[in-house]
């Protein structure tokens, strides 16, 4: 397993990359692309793998007629194929600064799961949109199709900045309106955003395709160590908090910290969206290969 | 509530120390997290959860200040009560007498245990007032009254028991003057009341009480009801004890001028006491020693003449077997002396009965002197000892010598003229005085045809009285003393009687302040005095054991007086005139004994005699008025440091 790595090591090792090629997301719902592609749709249509039948109705094409039960039966059926779709994979990334925050650090983290995802992605054919976000929708960087565009979304990745403010609902409102329809979409985001998380999520709703959401936390944030009496400094609004570290206070945090994932959780239920909390100790390719298989997201 | 060291009320200063610490310990540190949104929603959770959170923070440098200042209130040693006459005396009287050195069956003195409920009775009291009052030889207090228990504690430790008898009456009426000074005015006289005629006057009240701290071998009070409570803490156990109890000697009437010594021993307890008893001449076993078991209770009084012609010291050391209780009483000493000649002047007529009886005496050198003009009072101290004035006297007596006058009245105390009585009848007369002691006034008695009784007057008293007044009267002054007989010896059979020389020898010899040559001693604590004579400038008194050497003041006349130190044995006083060389010291040995029953008898007696006024035991519980709080105040400080600590470390 790989770690997160040093900050000079590039994103993803050509181990990993190679275990990518025998790797795919798995989509629990119909995806369409514009082109054909390599994923099996449950829109039926023309491929050579036969999928179903259904009654001759005027206007079909004659050349699908299934001449054999014709012969038995004396009734037409037109056999129905599956058809095959370019998949449209969304890699939405938050770079506020709050992601760039916390022990291990979780930006670079989150850059590995992300570049991991795409890769993924990228090695099965589907069509990745990588959309990077902090206190806006940063400008669109072109689709990526096809294995030779890895080491260029690697690249991006690993040139990518954090940003500053979080503003989870523009920004995911303005990804919402230029959305290639019924995309997978994965969302990579600690959500630590003061203005909350219910709206901001509802623009990823899965009801227009599907939606994952990579919950990133760090260690300290999951697991305060902290000692003492302590001023807090928020790393993106410069506001602080004064905190002395009781057993109480680590307690009411424990039980905020779970409220907040508690509330991600009916968010994502009650949008669609398949929730993977994540912690930035843990190896991305851990979190790619093991957590996102155990949830059958990754075939 | 009042403060024993109210100074450490400047410890205070530490409050605003404690403040600072507190604001330097609280600046936080700055850490950058992700994001406040979290924290601050657990705060305002842990706040509706726990709203006495920011209290317990604050308590935290509460309970510090508190400690502080509790600690700081400590030291400043708070007491509980007042200093008003409220506050009970408590007299404790702590016997420091011989028989306190009296060894225990735990071997520890019986002054040891004495001590310690001393001490116990000073802690049972704390928060009163209380004086502490040693009685051995003298009675004396040791401390001013006092609510101040350190300063009887540290008194009580500094006590050693003495070798010395038990002033134990002096020691109460010491006590109950210090009571007495120290009553309370009754209300109604302190407010002015107006009293009724009738009414009583009521007297003041007495708010005390006095602790006997003894073994019981003191001396009956006689002084009367004893307005106040008395405790009696009684100490010791042990009561085996066996010691010497009188020696004594004389010259045998022999030109070799033997000695024949007289040692009694006693054995004070109930058991059997076997032991030897050995007689030192100068440091030398001068006879063999004598074995005896003494049975309990049992006297037993051995005579030794001796062949001790000049100078020597005498010691009788008694060793019973295993030993006993005390040690002080197995050994006695006395100092046998050559004494010098008694330079004597006679005044008067002739009178063949007076100089024979003066004939007679050894060691007396006289000169007849028939007018009374020829003694010069400059030079008659130089020259004489003593002046007998026979039927003759001047009107001022010459300072110096010793006087004693015959058939005449020293007008200086006696100025008016006395009337005569015929054969007047002795009432009484004073045997133990040395004056008296070999001398039988029987012949006197009714005898003497007529005389002029003397009336007593200041700086006179009485040795032998009819009813009329003194027959026989000393007379002292500041410069001037001496022995008057108030009527002719002519006129009466005394002088043909044996009383009559050795009346004359003991009056010779007190006066001119010369012994028999026999020093019998003296007891621990008494007073040595050496009438060293004119021009001494310098004397020392040196120990028994010689190992300390005191300066001894010179009075007017040569007189040196200095109280005998706590060590038995024998005292040796030296003194020289001038600034001459070391040879030029004259000395003399001084015995210092115990030779006391009461001392010997160590048994404890828990009872003593206070004609008539109740005693309580020991053991009572008292009523506390004053106590230090110290010990509390500094107990919840502690009790709030635990307090912060836990708060502290349960955050």
């Amino acid at each position: 397993m790989s770690e997160s790595g040093d900050v000079s090591e590039p994103l993803l090792d050509e181990d990993f990359l190679a275990r990518c090629s025998r790797l795919a997301l798995i989509s629990r719902s119909v995806v369409r692309g514009k082109l054909h592609g390599e994923k099996r749709s449950r829109r039926r249509g023309m491929s050579t793998e036969f999928a179903d039948h259904r009654d001759y109705v005027s206007g079909d094409d004659l050349r699908h007629l299934d001449w054999n039960i014709y012969g038995r039966l004396e009734k037409l059926f037109i056999k129905l194929f599956e058809e095959e779709e370019e998949r449209n994979v969304v890699l939405l990334l938050d770079a506020s600064g709050s992601m760039n925050c916390g022990e291990p650090n979780k930006w670079r983290h989150a850059r590995q799961v992300t570049a991991a995802i795409g890769a993924i992605a990228l090695a099965s054919g589907d069509r990745v949109h990588l959309r990077v976000f902090d206190k806006g929708l940063r400008p669109t960087i072109g689709s990526l199709r096809g294995t030779r565009s890895i080491l260029r979304l690697i690249q991006v990745l690993d040139e990518l900045e954090s940003g500053e403010q979080t503003a989870l609902f523009p920004s995911l409102r303005a990804h919402g309106a230029s959305a290639p329809p019924r995309a997978l979409q994965i969302l990579i985001s600690d959500l630590m955003d003061p203005d909350g998380i219910d709206e901001a999520l509802r623009q990823i709703s899965g009801s227009r395709g599907e939606s994952w959401l990579i919950h990133l936390l760090s260690k300290t944030e999951q697991d305060p160590q902290h000692n003492g009496d302590l001023r807090l400094r928020d790393i993106e609004d410069g506001s602080y908090v004064d905190v002395s570290f009781t057993s109480a206070v680590l307690e009411a945090y424990q039980r905020v910290l779970a409220g907040f994932r508690e509330d991600v959780r009916k968010a994502c239920a009650r949008y669609r969206i398949q929730p993977v909390e994540v912690t930035s100790d843990i190896p991305f390719d851990q979190v790619v290969l093991e957590m996102l298989r155990h949830r059958r997201l990754l075939g | 509530m009042s403060w024993i060291a109210p100074t450490m009320f400047w410890l205070l200063l530490l409050v605003p120390a404690v403040l600072l610490l507190w604001f330097l310990k609280i600046r936080r540190i700055e850490t950058v997290v992700a994001s406040t949104v979290l924290w601050k929603r657990a705060l305002q959770d842990e706040r509706v959860r726990s709203p006495f959170q920011r209290l317990i923070r604050n308590l935290l440098l509460l309970l510090q200040l508190l400690a502080v200042i509790l600690a700081v209130i400590a030291l400043a040693r708070p007491e509980f009560g007042t200093m008003r006459y409220s506050s009970r005396l408590n007299l404790i009287l702590l016997d420091v007498s011989a028989s306190m050195n009296s060894i225990e069956s735990d071997g520890r003195k019986r002054f040891e245990e004495a001590r310690s409920k001393a001490l116990q009775i000073i802690d049972d009291i704390a928060g009163e007032r209380g004086v502490l009052i040693r009685f051995g030889t003298r009675a004396e207090a040791l401390t001013p009254v006092t609510s101040r228990m350190n300063l009887l504690i540290d008194a009580v430790r500094r006590q050693e028991a003495s070798s010395g008898l038990t002033a134990f009456p002096e020691a109460l009426e010491l006590a109950l003057s210090i009571a007495k000074q120290d009553a309370v005015v009754p209300a109604a006289a302190e407010e002015n009341v107006p009293i009724d005629d009738e009414e009583e006057i009521l007297p003041p009240q007495i708010d005390a009480r006095i602790f006997i701290i003894t073994d019981g071998a003191v001396p009956r009070w006689d002084g009367g009801p004893i307005p106040v409570p008395v405790i009696v803490e009684s100490v010791g156990e042990v009561s085996s004890n066996s010691g010497i109890v009188a020696l004594a000697a004389r010259r045998e009437f022999s030109d070799e001028g033997d000695l024949r010594v007289v040692v009694e021993i006693r054995n004070s307890g109930d058991d059997p006491i076997s032991g030897e008893l050995k007689l030192l001449l100068d440091g030398e076993i001068a006879l063999a020693t004598q074995q005896r078991t003494l049975e309990g209770g049992e006297r037993w009084t051995r005579s030794f003449a001796l062949e001790g012609a000049g100078s020597h010291r005498l010691e009788a050391r008694w060793i019973p077997q295993g030993g006993d209780g005390l040690a002080l009483d197995d050994r006695a000493w006395l100092v046998a002396s050559t004494p010098r000649s008694i330079q004597v002047a006679r005044v008067g007529a002739k009178n063949v009965l007076l100089d024979d009886a003066l004939a007679v005496l050894p060691s007396v050198e006289v000169k007849q002197i028939e007018n009374v003009d020829q003694i010069d009072p400059e030079t008659a101290g130089d020259e004489f000892d003593v002046i007998v004035w026979d039927r003759v006297v001047p009107d001022r007596l010459p300072a110096g010598p010793g006087h004693l006058v015959i058939g005449a009245r020293p007008k200086r105390f006696w100025p008016e003229e006395v009337p005569v009585v015929q054969q007047p009848l002795l009432v009484g007369w004073r045997r133990d005085d040395p004056v008296l002691r070999y001398s039988e006034l029987g012949p006197i008695d009714g005898t003497v045809i007529e005389a002029r009784p003397l009336p007593l007057v200041p700086g006179t008293t009485s040795l032998a009285e009819c009813r009329e007044g003194a027959l026989i009267a000393r007379f002292s002054a500041q410069d001037v003393r001496g022995i008057v007989v108030a009527f002719d010896v002519l006129d009466s059979p005394w002088p043909l009687t044996p009383s009559f020389p050795f009346f004359i020898d003991g009056a010779l010899r007190d006066l001119a302040r010369i012994g028999g040559g026999i020093e019998t001693g003296i007891r621990s604590g008494d007073l040595i005095e050496v009438v060293a004579g004119a021009g001494v400038t310098e004397a020392r008194l040196a120990s028994p054991s010689q190992e300390t050497e005191t300066d001894v003041p010179v009075l007017p006349g040569g007189v040196l007086r200095i109280a005998a130190g706590d060590e038995l044995g024998i005292y040796e006083m030296k003194w020289r005139a001038g600034d001459r060389g070391e040879e030029l010291w004259q000395k003399r040995s001084i015995p210092v004994n115990l030779l006391s029953s009461s001392e010997s008898s160590i048994e404890p007696r828990p009872a003593i005699g206070l004609a008539g006024s109740e005693t309580q035991q020991g053991d009572l519980v008292w009523t506390q008025t004053r106590r230090e709080l110290w010990s509390w105040f500094l107990m919840a400080a502690l009790f709030l440091m635990l307090a912060e600590w836990i708060v502290f470390h349960r955050r």
